[in-house]
């Protein structure tokens, strides 16, 4: 066990080290000299030059790393060309919005996935049956862009009962804040929710017909006491799976949806920031993704051992 | 007189793609209190059905239960709705069930404790602490050491036996009526299954638990049962004592599954007579006998009634058959059967080569180890010593039969010798060459003079190749027809070496019954003319009917062919049957070899002694003149073997000397070698 989360977590720094190269190469991979971007077509050599040895372009590619990891080491993530603010600060602000979106969004999809998948799978050939199914498939299918314009259009425009976009924060205005999020939150919610039933009816058909499930019965226990007790947690096994891969998504797609919303969040300011050509804040945002993104994966599988004894070192 | 479970008139069906299959058609039999029923029958029978339905606790649908009455304690069980209360209560609390796989009918994510205090809290309404007591009470109970740790294991820490013996725990935890234990120790080996029905039995005598025995395994039958139903295509067709059965069985079928099956007993020269053809298929059944068109007794009558009804022939004694043969019209046929197979088997044999004594396979010091590796480098820290220092010698047209449990090393040393595995030290000299460390590209010309059988016969065919393709592929690869006219001719010879008909040679492996895939695997084998054929469990996946059929096709291509077998088996009956010498195997190490004769009637090992003491003739007569040597404990893991000889920790006669030196393998006269320092 311990050997195990050893391994892992060797493992999650080597990806983390990886991430940081990958990171780190952007800005020197994409075309055109930084300095010479940031300074436009007006800008003199020697003003390109005094630049780029201020940024320390003229150093060696691993010195620059090695220097840029350090100062990420300890917090410094540079300053924001475009905004002129250390990029951890600028962070700090948004991060806790997308975080948000993205937990409300992942709370949404399990607490409605999970089960439309289990009464989809016990109920197995109903109308019911048919009905997760359908939806399932149709929030896999159906574009998230799409589903955000065609919300905005219908509860917004038309009905008027939610906001066109915006973004208030709960812990200031809660009822407020809540009439905010609906919409992205279920826009965001749609795909992972989807996913969650369809794997959760399926893993579910096919614990059920395990023969352990059988022993259940055969002892005398309620059926739902079988259900939830018995298949549930041997069902859930593959939705943990799922879940790092859609908390990864809900992140991409949090970028999305801040966009079509207008959302303060990580999303919008990185959009914002590859559009400005602001490789600082480019880097340190993405960099912050990935290491999220890497966390999230620690933690399903730390979550696998603990659902499923079976695993060890 | 009421019985305590009297079930009538049961029929069950399943609708599968279209088709209705009768599973149970018309079955009705009872169980009294305090006695061992046995429902004997091979796979398809209806007699795990039959169980399942009385709790109503077949999959519906497909399934269905569709007619019948299950009276127990007064109450009609089929009445009750399956979510009711009333039906809970006896499910678990009033009648328990052990079921066939061990392996997988324990939830995997809970502990054994939770899996017992469960029924406990639920039928005998104990409090957490009080069911956890009693968990641990019953763990102790079935013989699981050191219980108090142990009720906090997952299953997978525990082995297949320790796990049946969980399942035994928790179907008594509520002291039921009745203990319906459905093939539950058929997955297990031999000595383990001898244990734990010894147990079962200790249970339920002494809380006079009425216990149903369903299994296909007559030894076991004959050792434990009281009273015995024969079922056969969905019906009873043969009830009565277990000695009534036995000694005067009157039903065509249970005479052909008598006859059918090796017995440790037998004499060596004993043909076994299959039973012809295959059961019939459940959804198009006939309306006559099921059993007719298999039967060597079967009159007009027989093809123009209905099927006959269960009528007595003997006081308690039973028999669904029109004709109810005489004990001496049996014997009389089976005579003329064995006569004609014989005939028929020599005009097809004229070269008898049986053991010209020249030496095909030399095995010497063999040793095939696994690297175990731990922590985050994976260092290799010890070896899994599979197989460690085996030798062994097979001459040209022999039958070696390989015997051990489960974990003995037998397969892997079937593998090493085709070199499927890259043996870590030792020799294998095949046909006077040392292929043990041959690179791969020299061993392909001598590949094909070896073949390999393998057990399951449906997943060693490729699903998607024609029977042709799969039997033809060793002739292409190694190049030995010329042309397509001669690959097709050798085809339909390979399907009517092994009693196919080549006409089937089109149809795709799923299209077979069990029996004749196997027939398939072995058509396959002999493709390239080999000499030497491993038969690695080849017979022990199929029913017992079927089993003689295959024993009886390899005996023949030996004799025809001058064939020689590896045969790997756990049956020490089978091996008996077929085998010239056996070679014993524990723990990674031979402990025996001699010919089949002197091992078997004079076995000098003690794991040997206690190998064969576990095996169950099946006759009950027999059984009851039997000395019992139960061995005590499990089979250690390979990773754990005691130092010194590896059977002293479970061995009646180990002295402190057993647990300092490996005892060598030693010569005690005629061919026969004992490892044990014990025996001289």
């Amino acid at each position: 066990m311990t050997t195990m989360l050893l391994r892992r977590l060797v493992q999650a720094v080597i990806v983390l080290f990886i991430v940081t190269v990958i990171v780190f190469l952007i800005m020197h991979l994409i075309p055109g000299d930084p300095a010479q971007i940031m300074l436009g077509s007006t800008a003199t050599q020697e003003q390109i030059d005094a630049l780029r040895h201020q940024m320390g372009l003229d150093k060696p590619l691993v010195v620059q790393y090695f220097l840029w990891l350090g100062n990420v080491l300890h917090g410094n993530l540079g300053t924001s060309i475009f905004y002129n603010q250390p990029v951890t600060q600028l962070l700090a602000v948004r991060l806790p919005i997308t975080l948000q979106l993205g937990l409300y969004s992942l709370v949404v999809s399990l607490i409605l996935g999970i089960p439309a998948g289990i009464i989809a799978a016990v109920k197995r050939g109903t109308f019911i049956d048919s009905i997760v199914i359908f939806l399932s498939n149709a929030g896999v299918a159906i574009p998230v862009f799409w589903l955000a314009i065609l919300g905005v259009y219908v509860f917004s425009l038309k009905l008027g009962w939610l906001p066109v976009q915006g973004w208030v924060s709960p812990f200031e205005n809660f009822g407020e804040g809540v009439r905010y999020l609906v919409m992205p939150v279920l826009v965001l919610a749609t795909l992972p929710l989807s996913s969650f039933a369809r794997q959760t009816r399926s893993s579910m058909l096919e614990v059920i017909r395990q023969d352990y499930i059988r022993t259940a019965r055969a002892k005398g226990l309620k059926e739902n006491v079988v259900i939830l007790r018995h298949a549930l947690r041997n069902a859930l096994i593959p939705v943990i799976t799922l879940l790092g891969i859609s908390l990864a998504g809900i992140i991409g797609g949090a970028v999305l949806v801040e966009q079509v919303f207008n959302i303060p969040g990580m999303g919008r300011l990185l959009v914002q920031a590859i559009l400005g050509k602001d490789y600082i804040l480019v880097q340190g945002s993405v960099l912050i993704i990935g290491a999220i993104v890497v966390l999230i994966n620690l933690a399903t599988d730390i979550a696998y051992t603990y659902v499923d004894p079976r695993i060890k070192g | 007189m009421s019985h305590l479970l009297e079930v009538k008139n049961l029929k069950v069906q399943f609708k599968l793609d279209g088709r209705t299959v009768k599973a149970v058609d018309g079955v009705s039999f009872h169980v009294d209190a305090g006695e061992i029923v046995a429902i004997v029958g091979e796979s398809g029978s209806g007699k795990s059905v039959t169980q399942y339905s009385i709790l109503q606790l077949i999959p519906a649908p497909p399934g269905e239960i569709v007619e019948g009455e299950v009276l127990f304690e007064g109450t009609d069980l089929l009445k009750l709705d399956p979510r009711s209360q009333e039906l809970r209560d006896v499910r678990g609390g009033k009648i328990g069930i052990i079921f066939q796989e061990p392996m997988t009918s324990l939830n995997p994510v809970m502990t054994v404790g939770r899996q017992l205090e469960e029924s406990l809290i639920l039928h005998l309404k104990l409090s957490r602490s009080q069911a956890r007591e009693r968990a641990i009470e019953l763990l102790r109970r079935v013989g699981i050491p050191d219980a108090e740790h142990r009720v906090n294991y997952y299953p997978h820490q525990f082995s297949g036996g320790m796990r049946q013996r969980i399942m035994i725990a928790m179907a008594m935890s509520c002291e039921p009526k009745i203990l319906i234990a459905d093939e539950a120790t058929t997955a297990l080996d031999v000595t383990t299954q001898a244990q734990l029905l010894e147990l079962l039995r200790d249970i339920v005598r002494s809380t006079n638990t009425a216990l149903v025995l369903v299994t296909h395994n007559l030894g076991v039958v004959a050792r434990f049962a009281d009273r015995i139903y024969v079922m056969y295509a969905g019906g009873i067709v043969e009830s009565g004592t277990c000695k009534d059965i036995f000694a005067n069985p009157r039903h065509p079928y249970t005479v052909g599954l008598l006859r059918a099956i090796p017995r440790l007993d037998d004499p060596k020269d004993r043909k076994l007579v299959p039973i012809d053809g295959l059961p019939p298929d459940l959804s198009q059944k006939p309306t006559t006998c099921a059993f007719m068109p298999r039967c060597v007794y079967r009159t007009a009558r027989c093809a123009q009634e209905p099927a006959p009804p269960l009528t007595p022939v003997g006081p308690g004694h039973e028999a669904a058959c029109y004709v109810l043969p005489s004990a001496e019209e049996f014997s009389a046929a089976a005579n003329a059967a064995t006569a004609a197979s014989e005939t028929s088997a020599a005009l097809a044999a004229p070269v008898q080569q049986k053991q010209t004594g020249e030496t095909i396979l030399e095995v010497r010091n063999l040793k095939m180890y696994f690297p175990v590796t731990k922590g985050l480098l994976k260092r290799k820290v010890s070896d899994i010593k599979a197989v460690d220092d085996v030798s062994f010698d097979i001459r040209r047209g022999e039958t070696i039969g390989l015997v051990g449990e489960s974990g003995c090393g037998k397969t892997t040393v079937a593998r090493a010798i085709l070199r499927m595995y890259d043996p870590t030290d030792g020799q294998i000299v095949f046909r006077g060459q040392d292929i043990a460390k041959l690179p791969k590209k020299d061993l392909r010309p001598l590949r094909r003079h070896m073949a390999l059988v393998f057990q399951d016969s449906y997943s060693s065919l490729d699903p998607r190749l024609t029977a042709a393709n799969i039997v033809g592929e060793p002739l292409k690869v190694n190049r030995l027809v010329a042309s397509r006219a001669e690959y097709d001719r050798r085809i339909d010879e390979l399907f009517e070496l092994v009693g196919l008909r080549p006409e089937l040679k089109h149809r795709y492996p799923h299209e077979f019954s069990g029996g004749q895939r196997q027939r398939l695997g072995i058509a396959r084998a002999l493709a390239s003319n080999p000499d030497f054929i491993v038969c690695d469990e080849a017979i022990s996946a199929l029913d017992v009917s079927i089993q003689a059929q295959i024993i009886n096709l390899l005996e023949e291509l030996q004799a025809k062919l001058g064939l020689t077998y590896l045969f790997i088996a756990h049956d020490l009956s089978v091996v008996r049957h077929i085998s010239d010498r056996v070679v014993v195997m524990y723990l990674g190490r031979v402990v025996e070899i001699a010919d089949w004769k002197s091992l078997y009637e004079n076995p000098k090992h003690p794991y040997t002694q206690a190998l064969l003491a576990a095996v169950p003739i099946p006759d009950p007569f027999v059984e009851e003149q039997r000395e019992r040597i139960i061995i005590q404990g499990d089979i250690p893991s390979v990773m754990n073997k005691p130092p010194g000889c590896s059977f002293s920790n479970r061995c009646p006669l180990a002295t402190k000397e057993c647990t300092e030196q490996v005892p060598p393998l030693t010569h005690v006269g005629d061919g026969h070698s004992v490892a044990c320092i014990k025996v001289s």
